[in-house]
């Protein structure tokens, strides 16, 4: 049987298992630098006690910008602190792998094998978003259980294609980072724009209604905003499916747009280090 | 049958980068070099080809191009017919490359878990992968270190390292970098013979090898090309090249007489112009070395002989000496 590429049946299966042969890799790789990895752990620790202790302050109190969320503001921070840790990984983990393998000189080494760049990329990136996903399922958990953060009546399909869709968008602005980073090694202005203008004005710590005007016509066309709203949405006050489409739909039209633009440029950033031949330089 | 490894007319310019001056003086001048320049090699199946040249002359430059590695600025360049520009996926299931870049493993990993790895990212089926990377560690032997931290290896052992995982695939062409650097002479002759006898003798794969050791080329290959600045100089076997830039034998006299006599002698006489080397050996003070060079069609060493012996220099001995390699290397490069 023959699919897309000419790739074959075994291969497909093949190349499902490499992503796990990466992130194997990467424990161990990661493991091996004992301290930094218990003070990881720890660090996620510490942030959830911070959290509690913000919870102190906070309490109860009736915000009426976070009405529109259900009214608890510790929930609304949650999810947004959440989702951005996702986002934050899809746009920094692409470039991180390719800078670092360039400064290893394992990237040569592993684009004469039989893997594919996108493979590659992909797999290089699973350590990344599966340390996050751990604590994002921390602070969920703690959240649960400290603050009565309350999901019960959520629509968990609706987050999870939010989620889905968000991290495809912004792995496509961090493959785009990525491809300056192929040719530049260092120094792209993408993803630390984005990011920061993320912060600023998609509402991780406040509602966009508190913006003015203008910053929040602004705020509209980053797809970071009606990621945030549309989860929140989605497990805060558990919308239906048909109640989330305004999200999802702005989301899913910067997606088509950017997902192409960043393998075409990838692929185009590749091309120029084979020219220069800096595949090993850094 | 078509060759395995051809190209015609390959040249690769590498663009420099510019200093900030350049920069603001000249925003739109190009600065480049020229790394290689109308290389045209045919390598047949089976055969030990040697990429000789000194340092920077552009032989790691032409094998990463064959592997894809870098994009060529003209000219085409064609593995078992297949462009390497445009089949990229099929070329790197036919080839092994063993890196001259010790930098390109993960120095934190063990030298097992490396290979794994490189191994899995090959489409190796996992049943495999063990029983494979076993038997090249028995081979290449690195038993005792194969489970130490990467980046406690020695360099002989990175180097053995690049090696194994350039087998992995066993595939049928292989591109060595200087393959036997900072291998020590055990090992050395070891990995020329296993080359040699089990690569290319029994499973007839195909081998380019690029290295500056004339020693290494003389042992391994069937053919070199000798390169420099890009340019190939000389393509054809060891024996050949020999011959054409030769075309004369060379013989150490050894002579019992004072300097100065023999000096005087050989200076009147039809002689002269033969003369290599005249003078005290390095360790035996008592005799005096005459290195001569005479035509090998022509001249014999007969006739030297016998007017030496004739003007009443006593002869100790006489040996034919083989213009090494390093010699007829250097021929070719000043030439
Ligand atoms: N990425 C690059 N950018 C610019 N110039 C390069 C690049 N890679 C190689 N060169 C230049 O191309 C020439 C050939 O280099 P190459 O590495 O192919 O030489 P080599 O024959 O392998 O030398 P060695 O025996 O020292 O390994 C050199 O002048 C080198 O400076
Ligand atoms: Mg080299």
């Amino acid at each position: 049987m023959k699919f897309l590429n000419g790739a074959s049946m075994p291969d497909i299966i093949r190349n499902l298992k490499k992503p796990f042969v990466f992130l194997h890799k990467d424990i161990i790789n990661e493991s091996s630098y004992k301290f930094a990895f218990v003070t990881q752990l720890l660090g996620i620790f510490f942030s959830v006690v911070s959290l509690y202790f913000l919870s102190k302050l906070v309490g109860k109190a009736a915000l009426p910008h976070i009405q529109p969320y259900g009214g608890d503001y510790l929930s609304f921070l949650l999810i947004g602190l959440a989702l951005f840790g996702y986002i934050q990984v899809a746009l920094n983990s692409f470039s991180n792998c390719i800078r670092n393998a360039q400064t290893l000189g394992t990237l040569e080494a592993m684009l004469v094998t039989q893997t594919s760049i996108p493979t590659i990329i992909f797999s290089s990136s699973l350590y990344s978003f599966a340390i996050t996903s751990f604590r994002i399922i921390v602070y969920l958990l703690f959240g649960a259980l400290a603050f009565g953060l309350n999901v019960r009546s959520a629509n968990y399909m609706g987050a999870i294609i939010i989620l889905f869709i968000t991290i495809i968008c912004c792995s496509s602005i961090g493959i785009l980072s990525a491809s300056f980073i192929m040719v530049l090694k260092k120094g792209d202005p993408l993803s630390w724009i984005f990011k920061s203008l993320s912060w600023l004005l998609s509402g991780v710590y406040y509602p966009v209604s508190i913006l003015p005007d203008w910053l929040q016509k602004l705020s509209y066309f980053i797809p970071v905003t009606h990621s945030l709203e549309g989860m929140r949405m989605a497990l805060l006050n558990g919308y239906p499916m048909r109640d989330l489409f305004s999200s999802i739909l702005p989301l899913s039209v910067s997606t088509i747009i950017l997902l192409p633009l960043s393998m075409f440029s990838f692929k185009y950033a590749v091309r120029i280090a084979k020219i220069n031949g800096s595949l090993t330089q850094y | 049958m078509p060759p395995i490894i051809e190209t015609s007319n390959l040249r690769k310019i590498f663009p420099l980068p510019k200093r900030y001056k350049d920069l603001i003086l000249h925003p739109f001048l190009k600065k480049e070099t020229i790394a290689l320049e109308d290389i045209n090699i045919l390598i047949d199946g089976g055969e030990i080809f040697g990429l000789l040249g000194p340092n920077g002359s552009g032989k790691t430059t032409l094998i990463k191009i064959l592997s894809t590695l870098i994009l060529p600025t003209s000219g085409k360049a064609f593995i078992n017919g297949l462009d390497v520009t445009s089949h990229e996926e099929k070329i790197k299931k036919m080839i092994g490359y063993v890196v001259s870049d010790e930098r390109s493993f993960f120095w934190r990993l063990t030298g097992r878990q490396n290979l794994r790895f490189f191994a899995s990212l090959n489409n190796i089926p996992p049943s495999k992968i063990d029983s494979t990377i076993q038997e090249l560690i028995r081979l290449i032997g690195l038993e005792k270190e194969i489970d130490n931290v990467f980046q406690n290896y020695s360099s002989g052992n990175k180097q053995k390292m690049a090696i194994i995982r350039g087998l992995l695939t066993n595939p049928r062409i292989l591109f060595l970098d200087e393959p036997t650097r900072s291998l020590d002479p055990v090992v050395t002759h070891n990995l020329r013979s296993f080359i040699k006898e089990v690569l290319v003798e029994q499973t007839g794969k195909t081998v380019l090898i690029a290295t500056n050791n004339m020693q290494e080329a003389e042992d391994l290959c069937s053919r070199v090309a000798i390169i420099q600045n890009g340019k190939i100089k000389k393509c054809d076997t060891i024996k050949e090249i020999k011959n054409i830039f030769v075309g004369k034998k060379r013989y150490v006299l050894m002579l019992k007489s004072s300097l100065e006599e023999i000096q005087a002698r050989v200076d009147h006489s039809y002689l002269k112009n033969k003369v290599v080397n005249l003078g005290h050996g390095v360790s035996e003070n008592k005799f005096i070395f005459l290195t001569v060079e005479i035509d090998m069609k022509n001249e014999s060493i007969s006739e030297i002989i016998e007017w030496l012996v004739t003007t009443g220099i006593k002869i100790e001995s006489c040996i034919h000496q083989e213009l090494p390699l390093s010699e007829i290397f250097k021929r070719c490069i000043n030439a």
